[in-house]
């Protein structure tokens, strides 16, 4: 909300600068995002003294003024044709130089022949009114000084003030100065709102028939007559534009002012066009239109609450008005609105017809019960003022009688306990009276009485909130956290800590991509993006980001494409975040272990790896080497080793419904001791990485980490260091090219015996020596001997695995 | 010749031969031809035999001397001439010490996921615990829960995504989800779940992603994190929790913090609060980083409301205690000058590859 300073003046005397004013309404919960001062974008425009009007010498329409402007360069000579000008006069001159609202530039000008050293200002110019053909006159004599810039002189500090969503009876100049006047200690000053009634009834003018009492609690109107709607004063006009709002005419003026000044939206309607001045306040009906004041017709349905007449709508209640009822210069008698409607339904009626304004928003905030009243008072008051209208005697209004005040029991105890101070009555009672909450009782329970207009307050702990308020948040001395520790328990975020870092420790650069993908994103990866499992959002800023990914895959090719892009095709990344699936129906074992809400909806944390190019520069003199499904399966093997998980075996298959991404030759199953999967890793399939836009040949892997991270034992046990030497054999097998180098060294170690303590491939070599489809595999083994005489074990070990090799695979010793 | 005499001769022309021997393997040749098997001295000293037994002690000290001098000059002449081998090799090998290392691969850690670790590091001294809830989260545990009812304007605050009906966007006529089920706007279901997982007392940190229907711009996001906080048990106060926030500040960013707490607003707690720090890049003079007001806000706090506890199980009258929230995205961008926070999704390893270990 925009406050313009003079205008809060009027309520509460403030003595403060504008930056304390504005810390000590943050430092309350009014939080005053920015100062301004209107009138800051005029530059080069000082107070000028009008010294000499001539006729222009060429120019019967122009006049040649003599200008002093003080301090500000003495007499000149400026042109102009406003026809308000008189000797003496104080008016703004801009000089050359000069920029005006509209980034105007006002240049040294030659008029018909005379020069002209700048312009004479109007209110339209300034952009501090709606008058365009007189010059707007500061004043006489020597009210401001000579050569003052005008941003000093009348220019309007504007605090813009951010009241929360609970504090709709901060929303008005009132409300704010309630405020202050509390914690200054002033006096707060309603605005005069005693009227001069005539002697006509306003009944015999007005109806009001309510019927959704529901959503219109309080409906209070007044009847004006002789009213002549031309435009508001200059001060009003001037004071709703530093508030934000455009002046229109005196009547719709007085509404706006009303409205900031007191926080009651309120509508003016020509009471000529209201057929026997009957309102009724109903919901609209399905199929109902309606041309609202901006000249656009709106299609209503029965969730929207209208004001109508016997037969159509003329309004939309708390909103804007009809374009036929509305006030114009012709208008001669008004009805003036003041009523109280369902926030609710207030707020989603003006966020579906995307009409959102000032009074709709007081509207979902709330107003007190005795507010209406109050401003129809006051907006008849101004307006029988300012157009010499006749207001008519008494008010239409639905629900007259004064509510019973809110009354809150509140412990002192319990509050001081729940704020850290110390508090007694006389304490409790000193801090709130000044913001019109009663407090009665002197024991430990207080009866605390609201005061209307605080909808807010209504438990205990929003009187404690008052009371801190009133103490001063600042004041309150922290404490430093106490010893009510809870027991211990495992942070479930630790493990994939300690994943993050092994796995930049193995040199993969972690990302984060969004959750949220595409259909495009799933068909680039050969997803289905029909998928019944999928998770999709009713209301996607986006197509791009519409479903939740059912797999790591999209983003973390997304990653790659995007550094391809930026000609990086090296990247090794990984990212650790959620899966996401639905599944109707009673949990599977994998759901079970998955977070949900309990709406079918499940997600698990993933780790996605991707290598594409190479993992670091190359090294002058040696070949470059790129990413294969080699090096994933050693990042992944070193991943279990530094985990302490026991390594996985890989099983080849054919892609499935959930890794259609990959190359059918080149993708496995990642597979711990009991045979059951928690991940994959294979090399993209080449047309997906064309779809991706992704070059070379990158690799990924996907692994369900809540499931590797629960293979490594929370405690490994220590084994004794072996005093004998461990003895070293190799082993040179010739097999058929189908046997596939897994089974060779499964049938080896599981063969080898209780000795075995290390196994590794170190030669695989196809060609001549062995013969068309043959293959020779080189076994390193490692025996540790525990004591004297298993030398000879090992070597029946040995024997026993040359044997299970020739058995189970044909495997020729060589 | 006396045995004697030959013994002292064979010394003198060994070392003779010693010196012009010319490499490693003439010398050890030379060994050989000196004292193997079938070697000069070895031979002499068959000749032992024939000299009288009263001359045989003094003659066979004068042997092993021989031997002994002759081993010990062979031994420095080999270590002489391999120490010479040596230099020389060294000498060659000269390597170009200005040529570039064997690169290694150095993975670098995503900075907001840092952050969220060092601030759980932060609040484990503390006693905090880490617990976490689901992101797709229903309206109850996101809204109502919390305090917030259907059509509360507080809602627009949080504006929601919405999964839909399960079919329906493939009709073509998509529809929220019937349940209620949403992407959560802000980890604060966390605290219902928390109270309902754990008995006081509780302290929980609370990290996670979050979604809003939010248009991107440098400043905003669909998906961001939060991490928050809570704290219940029998006394825990609005001063215990402003004490914890200024400790907080300090750790995060220097004992020179100024703070401001504040009245600040959520439906959820009560008393609200807002928790500003000076402005890290003006200093507190007032820039428009920090909107010309010399402070910047980092989080929201309050005291939980009475309606959250029950909701969570917990009695009020019984139990109170505080919860903040805050945004990583936003202290990461404040930590090391990121101006635009759509870097953070992007993929882009020229981004990541800036942060050490993720600081």
């Amino acid at each position: 909300m925009r406050v313009p300073l003079s205008w809060l003046r009027d309520y509460v005397d403030v003595s403060m600068s504008p930056r304390e004013l504005a810390d000590a309404l943050t430092m309350r919960g009014m939080e005053v995002s920015d100062i301004e001062v209107a009138g800051a974008d005029w530059s080069g425009v000082v107070v000028g003294r009008l010294l000499e009007v001539r006729r222009h010498p060429n120019a019967d329409t122009l006049w040649l003024t003599r200008v002093d402007l003080g301090t500000a360069g003495g007499e000149v000579e400026i042109v102009c044709g406003a026809q308000n000008l008189e000797v003496g006069q104080l008016v703004p001159a801009a000089l050359p130089g000069a920029v005006l609202p509209g980034d105007r530039r006002i240049e040294r000008s030659k008029i018909r022949g005379e020069i002209s050293n700048g312009m004479l200002c109007s209110a339209i110019e300034l952009g501090i009114g709606t008058d365009a053909d007189g010059i707007h006159i500061l004043g006489h004599g020597d009210d401001l000084p000579l050569g003052q810039p005008l941003a000093e002189a009348i220019g309007e500090i504007v605090l813009d003030v951010d009241v929360k969503p609970n504090r709709g009876d901060a929303l008005s100049m009132v409300g704010l100065a309630r405020e202050i006047a509390a914690f200054t200690g002033g006096e707060l000053r309603m605005p005069a709102a005693t009227i001069m009634e005539s002697s006509e009834p306003a009944e015999a003018h007005v109806s009001v028939q309510i019927d959704a009492p529901d959503l219109n609690p309080r409906f209070a109107a007044r009847w004006l007559d002789g009213v002549a709607n031309g435009p508001s004063p200059d001060w009003m006009q001037r004071r709703l534009l530093a508030a934000g709002m455009r002046p229109i005419s005196a009547a719709v003026d007085v509404t706006n002012y009303v409205m900031h000044e007191l926080g009651q939206p309120m509508h003016a309607y020509d009471a000529d066009t209201v057929p026997d001045g009957r309102i009724v306040v109903r919901r609209a009906r399905a199929g109902e239109r309606l041309l609202t004041i901006d000249h656009v017709e709106r299609e209503l349905d029965e969730r929207m609450l209208v004001i109508a007449d016997r037969d159509r709508p003329i309004g939309l209640a708390g909103i804007m008005g009809g374009a036929e009822t509305e006030v114009s210069e012709r208008t001669r008698r008004i009805i003036l609105e003041a009523a109280i409607f369902h926030g609710p339904t207030i707020r989603n009626t003006a966020r579906r017809l995307g009409l959102r304004s000032e009074a709709s928003m007081r509207h979902e905030k709330g107003m007190g019960h005795d507010l209406p009243r109050l401003a129809a008072d006051r907006a008849a008051r101004l307006l029988a003022e300012m157009t010499g209208a006749s207001v008519a005697r008494g008010i239409v209004d639905n629900d007259p009688a004064p509510r019973l005040p809110m009354q809150i029991e509140a412990s002192i105890a319990s509050i001081g306990r729940l704020l850290g101070l110390e508090l007694d009555a006389a304490r409790v009672r000193s801090l709130l009276e000044p913001l019109g909450f009663g407090v009665d009782g002197d024991g430990d329970i207080l009866a605390i009485v609201v005061p209307s207009h605080r909808l807010d307050v209504a438990v205990p702990a929003d009187v404690a909130e008052e009371i801190a308020r009133a103490y001063g948040y600042d004041r309150i001395v922290g404490r430093l956290p106490s010893a009510a520790l809870p027991a211990y328990r495992p942070d479930p975020s630790g493990p994939r800590q300690l994943v993050r870092r092994v796995l930049a420790g193995l040199g993969l650069d972690e990302v984060v991509g969004h959750a949220l993908v595409g259909a495009d994103d799933l068909e680039r990866t050969r997803l289905d993006p029909s998928g019944a499992d999928l998770i999709r959002l009713h209301n996607p800023l986006s197509p791009e980001h519409s479903i939740l990914r059912p797999s790591m895959a999209p983003s973390l090719l997304s990653g790659l494409a995007e550094n391809a892009r930026h000609r990086q095709p090296d990247a090794w990344l990984f990212d650790l975040g959620k899966i996401y699936w639905y599944h109707p129906g009673p949990p599977t074992p994998r759901e079970q272990a998955s977070e949900t809400a309990g709406t079918g909806r499940y997600e698990s944390w993933e780790l996605g790896i991707a290598l594409s190019g190479r993992a670091a520069a190359g090294y002058p003199g040696e070949p470059r080497h790129h990413a294969d499904v080699a090096d994933l399966k050693g990042i992944v093997d070193a991943l279990h080793d530094a985990i302490g998980a026991p390594r996985p075996s890989y099983r080849a298959e054919e892609p499935d419904r959930r890794h259609p991404h990959r190359h059918p030759g080149r993708t496995a199953l990642i597979v711990d001791a009991a045979g059951r999967a928690y991940g994959s890793l294979g090399e993209v399939h080449p047309r997906v990485a064309e779809a991706w836009g992704i070059g070379g040949r990158p690799v990924d892997a996907s692994i369900a980490i809540d499931r590797l991270l629960a293979l490594a034992p929370s405690v490994r046990r220590s084994t004794p260091i072996p005093s004998a030497q461990p003895i070293d054999r190799d082993l040179a097998i010739v097999v058929d090219d189908a046997v596939p180098a897994g089974d060779v060294l499964r049938v080896a170690s599981t063969s080898a015996g209780p000795l075995l303590a290390g196994l590794h491939l170190f030669d695989v070599y196809r060609g001549d020596q062995v013969g068309r489809g043959r293959v020779s595999y080189a076994l390193a083994f490692r025996f540790q001997p525990t004591g004297a005489g298993d030398e000879a074990a090992v070597e029946k070990s040995l024997n026993k695995v040359r044997g299970s090799l020739r058995h189970h695979l044909g495997a020729e010793i060589r | 010749m006396n045995l004697t005499t030959r013994l002292e001769t064979l010394r003198t022309s060994a070392i003779d031969r010693l010196a012009a021997a010319g490499d490693v393997a003439a010398v050890e040749r030379l060994r050989s031809d000196l004292l193997g098997r079938t070697g000069e001295l070895t031979i002499l000293l068959k000749d032992l035999g024939t000299i009288p037994i009263e001359d045989r002690p003094s003659v066979g000290r004068l042997a092993n001397e021989v031997r002994g001098a002759l081993e010990a000059a062979i031994d420095t002449r080999l270590a002489a001439m391999r120490e010479t081998a040596l230099e020389a090799r060294l000498a060659d090998e000269a390597f170009d010490m200005s040529l570039p290392g064997r690169p290694r691969a150095v993975g670098h850690l995503h900075p907001i996921l840092t952050l969220i670790r060092d601030l759980r590091e932060i609040f484990h001294a503390f006693g905090f615990e880490v617990f976490e809830g689901p992101e797709i989260e229903t309206e109850e545990y996101n809204f109502e829960l919390l305090n917030i009812p259907p059509d509360h304007p507080a809602r627009d605050l949080w504006d929601t995504l919405y999964v839909a009906e399960p079919g329906s966007v493939e009709a073509g006529a998509s529809r929220p989800a019937a349940d209620g089920t949403i992407l959560r706007t802000h980890t604060s279901p966390v605290q219902v779940r928390a109270m309902r997982a754990l008995d006081p007392p509780i302290r929980v940190l609370m990290p996670g992603r979050c979604f809003r229907y939010e248009a991107v711009d440098p400043s905003h996001g669909f998906e961001f994190f939060q991490v928050e906080g809570l704290v219940v048990d029998r006394d825990t106060s609005l001063a215990d929790l402003k004490g914890m926030l200024e400790e907080v500040a300090r750790a995060l960013y220097g004992r020179g913090v100024r703070t401001r707490f504040r009245p600040g607003y959520y439906p959820f707690t009560e008393p609200s609060v807002a928790f500003d720090i000076g402005c890290l890049v003006c200093g507190g003079e007032g820039c428009p980083a920090c909107g010309r007001s010399g402070w910047m806000t980092i989080l929201g706090a309050g005291m939980v409301h009475p309606v959250v506890l029950r909701a969570g199980g917990l009695d009020p009258a019984e139990y109170q205690g505080y919860a903040f929230g805050m945004g990583p995205d936003r202290m990461t961008m404040l930590r090391h000058g990121i101006g635009d926070i759509r870097l953070f999704f992007s993929g882009d390893l020229r981004f990541v590859t800036q942060f050490v270990e993720g600081r």
